[in-house]
């Protein structure tokens, strides 16, 4: 009994002791477990995990690729833009198909909401926009957006963050997707822009009634419409290290001259400056020589006279905020020539042309001509005429040369201030100058009669000149021609004359002397003074110096040589 | 060597035939018909071939020494120190030749147009835009003779025809003039009238060519002769010689002469532009040949430094000239007569001995 009593004994004792042994152990798991799980305070729980944000999503610096860590990609969008001052750029937040994150960002104002909220948040957000085939969450799914959910026309995938930057900077909208090293571009360009309208500076009676808008897109557009050609090559270059603007340079492949579509790049990439604000600005940067008068790029409103000169040869450089293209290289002579020319028959063309030529005689030389006559050469006036010169100078108390300058800077004076006024009273300005300031002043006795119709006849011929910084350019030097005059007469006006035109001759546009074709002497067309008949002019001009000089064919020849049974060649350009 | 640049044909026979033929507006016609009477306008034709055959030798010189200008042909042919002595006598006489012609102009100027104005303003001028010409080089002096000669050319046959009302053929006669000998003798002796065809050589460099050279100088003394002996036909015509052999600028008179109605009369306007634009043009020409020769023979590569002294030194030289009667009696008789022996004998004695050393240049591949 007690063995048995005993025996029971030991064995509670061993599992007494067992008991112990076990709780012991059990405690020091439960020890242990208890410390492993004992819940973290809101503070410290935030705290670790900003801790852990911070280590995974810092940019790495200097690296301009694109992470597959979305947060990286968010967390450098927020540096660039400086997100937590700058209000411009928004950023939303969402999971494709409900299931990987992604963010797209662009600017507020600058692309088109419809197409952001109708044809790509949604589809993005759509349970259909989850690859199924994909079985990690991690994995990429921007092939499989692109070809099953994106049904935008026009997007593009960029792995460089600057150039994604650019593009947000310019109105597209980028979409980041998590474990994606790539974004997707959307084309969303939608701000405020001026629509196609009539060109203010080049009107004209028969011809296309459209001008060129601050759009770049829109210009080359227009361009575009005219030239439906497969090689008109349009490259775009960015110009201005702060404001990013970009400009086009658009050319016909095979007709322009390579060296000049080459010197133009190169001209246009090397401008270094923070920015750009158009074409005039450009123009400054480019051009051969920056102190002489002379402009050697045109300037044009208009996309028919662009894509002509496109056709002949040319290059057109378009700038962003300016409704202008730039036309390189150009001539003297070409500054003369308008859209207009080539819409008229050959009688009208030429006339026109004609009149031109004479009203930028007439507004360059006149009043010098008439200092000089009046202060010099009085004998070469004939007499009934010198008679009615001096009886209207008989009550003027200025001298000859204060009269004319007195005028002409009023005229000047009324012209500038005619731009400057609102359009409405701009008229009324102008009458008011015009009309009752000259009559007044006339009637007063401060200006003869005769000199009030030689200042008008010039303000008229300088008005026909169809470049407005040519226009500018005579302007400016019919009042040397003045003084020169004033002093010694037409000898003064020879001299100045010689020189102005030495300098013009040493002028070249982008290798292109500035006096040819006629000096140096090359291949004088049938569109260079007179214009000739369309169909005879055959070749593009010589001085571009185009490596396809024929423009067209026999045309009319061919024809006529069939009605008479000749039967005619028409070789095409 | 200076760049230059290249010009072509027509720019330098502009260039050439405006130098040379701007001689009728001065005082040439007087001095001629002081020599010949009323056989000036065929005694030119006479001087003009003379011309042409001298230049057929300047050619033949030029022809063995390709694609270099005479300058650098006197220092092959005759070595680096007799080189430099006639190349600095050229450059002397072109310094010359644009002094002796601007005071010629100014005081013409002067005494038709501008009789209060300072002579030192006016050549002062004329001076200041041949600084700006020789600074832009000789392409650009090109292509504004280019430029130029289309409105020369239609502005001086206006004026020779618009004076038809006054033509009157009796003052051709006596035909022969002085005598055939006198005539032929002086024919002769004034060739050098057209001596401003050596800048054919000079400038022989650049030009596109041993052929072009040949194309420009004959064809710019055919016109130059055109334009000289057609310009004293006409003056002949219109004033008997004892009257023509008075006048300071005949060109000059016979465009106050034309008349046609109360409105179309008196064109001196319409001349006073070609003759001092062309003037301008020649002594532009002249003084940047100077300024060429200046620097080929001091082997300066840089024409700048010596533009402006040149031009004080023409300025200077101009104003040294008393008067008129010094230009036409002392200055314009020697030039004649050492333009004749510089512009015509050296070069065909650079020939010569060309031919005789056996120096010839490198043949160059168009």
């Amino acid at each position: 009994m007690k063995k048995a009593f005993d025996e029971i004994y030991r064995l509670y004792v061993n599992d007494e002791a067992v008991a112990t042994k076990n709780s012991q152990k059990n405690n020091t798991r439960r020890e242990k477990s208890s410390s492993r799980s004992t819940p973290l305070t809101i503070e410290e729980w935030n705290k670790k995990r900003k801790v852990q944000e911070e280590t995974v999503c810092q940019p790495q610096s200097n690296s301009d690729a694109i992470s597959s860590e979305l947060c990286v990609n968010l967390e450098k969008i927020k540096q660039r833009f400086l997100m937590h001052k700058n209000q411009g750029i928004i950023i939303r937040e969402f999971n494709i198909g409900k299931k990987t994150n992604a963010f797209i960002a662009y600017i507020k104002g600058m692309v088109d909401k419809q197409t952001l909220n109708l044809a790509i948040i949604p589809q993005l957000m759509s349970k259909e926009a989850a690859d199924e085939n994909n079985g990690s969450d991690d994995q990429c799914t921007i092939d499989y957006l692109v070809k099953n959910v994106l049904a935008v026309h026009n997007l593009t995938r960029l792995s460089k963050f600057s150039e994604a930057s650019m593009q947000i900077l310019r109105g597209a909208s980028v979409l980041f997707i998590e474990g994606c090293d790539e974004c997707i571009v959307f084309d969303t360009l939608g701000y405020e822009k001026r629509s196609v309208s009539k060109p203010v500076t080049e009107s004209v009676v028969r011809g296309p009634q459209e001008g060129f808008t601050e759009n770049l897109l829109t210009n080359i557009t227009l361009i575009r419409r005219i030239v439906k050609n497969e090689k008109l090559v349009n490259e775009m270059i960015p110009v201005g290290n702060t404001n990013h603007s970009n400009c086009a340079v658009i050319y016909l492949e095979g007709i322009a001259n390579p060296k000049v579509i080459n010197e133009i790049k190169k001209r246009i990439k090397k401008i270094n400056t923070d920015v750009i604000m158009g074409d005039g600005m450009i123009e400054q940067f480019i051009e051969d020589n920056s102190l002489t008068l002379f402009p050697q790029i045109l300037s044009t409103e208009r996309p028919d006279k662009a894509a002509s000169s496109i056709m002949e040869g040319q290059v057109v450089i378009i700038a962003e905020g300016t409704p202008f293209a730039l036309v390189a290289p150009v001539t003297f002579f070409h500054l003369f020539h308008t859209s207009e020319d080539s819409q008229l028959r050959c009688p009208f063309g030429t006339f026109l042309r004609l009149i031109r030529l004479v009203g930028v005689a007439l507004a360059t030389f006149l009043p010098a001509i008439y200092v000089a006559v009046a202060l010099f050469h009085s004998e070469a006036i004939p007499t009934q005429i010198l008679e009615a010169i001096i009886e209207a100078r008989e009550r003027v108390p200025f001298p000859t040369i204060v009269e004319i300058l007195l005028l002409e800077i009023s005229f000047e004076l009324i012209r500038e201030a005619g731009i400057r006024v609102p359009t409405i009273i701009g008229q009324t300005i102008g009458i008011v100058g015009a009309l009752i300031l000259g009559q007044a002043a006339v009637s007063a006795g401060i200006v003869s009669p005769i000199l009030v119709i030689i200042v008008s006849v010039t303000g008229l011929g300088s008005f026909v000149i169809p470049s407005y910084t040519m226009g500018i350019a005579l302007r400016i030097l019919r009042l040397f021609f003045i003084l020169s005059a004033a002093m010694m007469g037409f000898f003064g006006i020879t001299v100045l004359a010689f020189i102005v035109t030495i300098f013009a001759c040493s002028i070249k546009s982008f290798g292109v002397p500035y006096f040819s074709p006629i000096a140096p002497s090359t291949k004088i067309g049938p569109d260079f003074l007179i214009r000739a008949p369309i169909w005879m002019q055959k070749n593009r001009p010589d001085e571009f110096n185009t490596p396809n000089r024929k423009r067209q064919g026999n045309n009319q020849k061919v024809w006529i040589d069939e009605e008479q049974g000749i039967g005619g060649d028409d070789s095409n350009t | 060597m200076i760049k230059e640049g290249k010009i072509g044909v027509q720019e330098a026979v502009c260039l050439v035939t405006i130098t040379m033929g701007n001689q009728i507006f001065f005082t040439a016609p007087t001095i001629v018909t002081q020599h010949v009477g009323t056989a000036g306008w065929y005694m030119t034709i006479i001087s003009g071939i003379v011309a042409i055959i001298s230049f057929t030798f300047i050619y033949l010189l030029l022809k063995r020494f390709p694609g270099k200008g005479i300058i650098e042909v006197f220092d092959i042919t005759f070595g680096r120190k007799l080189g430099f002595v006639i190349s600095f006598t050229y450059a002397l006489s072109c310094l010359v030749a644009p002094s002796v012609l601007l005071r010629e102009f100014s005081e013409v100027l002067k005494v038709f147009i501008l009789p209060l104005t300072p002579i030192s303003v006016i050549i002062g001028a004329v001076i200041i835009a041949g600084i700006v010409a020789a600074y832009l080089g000789l392409e650009s002096i090109a292509r504004i003779s280019k430029f130029i000669a289309y409105i020369f050319l239609v502005g001086y046959v206006a004026v020779l025809l618009l004076a038809r009302n006054e033509y009157d053929f009796s003052n051709l006669f006596p035909i022969w003039g002085y005598g055939i000998g006198t005539t032929i003798k002086e024919g002769i002796t004034r060739s050098s009238v057209f001596s401003e065809i050596i800048l054919v050589a000079i400038f022989a460099g650049s030009l596109q060519g041993t052929k072009h050279i040949k194309k420009i100088g004959y064809i710019s003394l055919i016109l130059s002769c055109l334009i000289i002996s057609g310009g004293l036909f006409c003056l002949t015509l219109v004033f008997p010689y004892p009257v023509l052999q008075e006048m300071t600028s005949p060109i000059y008179t016979l465009a106050r002469a034309i008349k046609y109605g109360v409105f179309v009369q008196r064109m001196d306007p319409l001349f006073i532009f070609l003759w001092n634009i062309t003037t301008i043009i020649s002594i532009s020409v002249l003084f940047y040949t100077s300024v060429r020769i200046f620097c080929a023979i001091l082997r300066l590569e840089d024409k700048r430094p010596i533009i402006m002294p040149l031009g004080v030194v023409v300025f200077s030289m101009t104003m040294t000239i008393v008067d008129i009667t010094d230009v036409i009696e002392i200055y314009i008789e020697l030039l004649r007569v050492y333009a004749l022996g510089l512009f015509y004998a050296v070069p065909i004695i650079a020939l010569i001995t060309a031919i005789i050393r056996k120096k010839k240049g490198a043949e160059i591949n168009a």
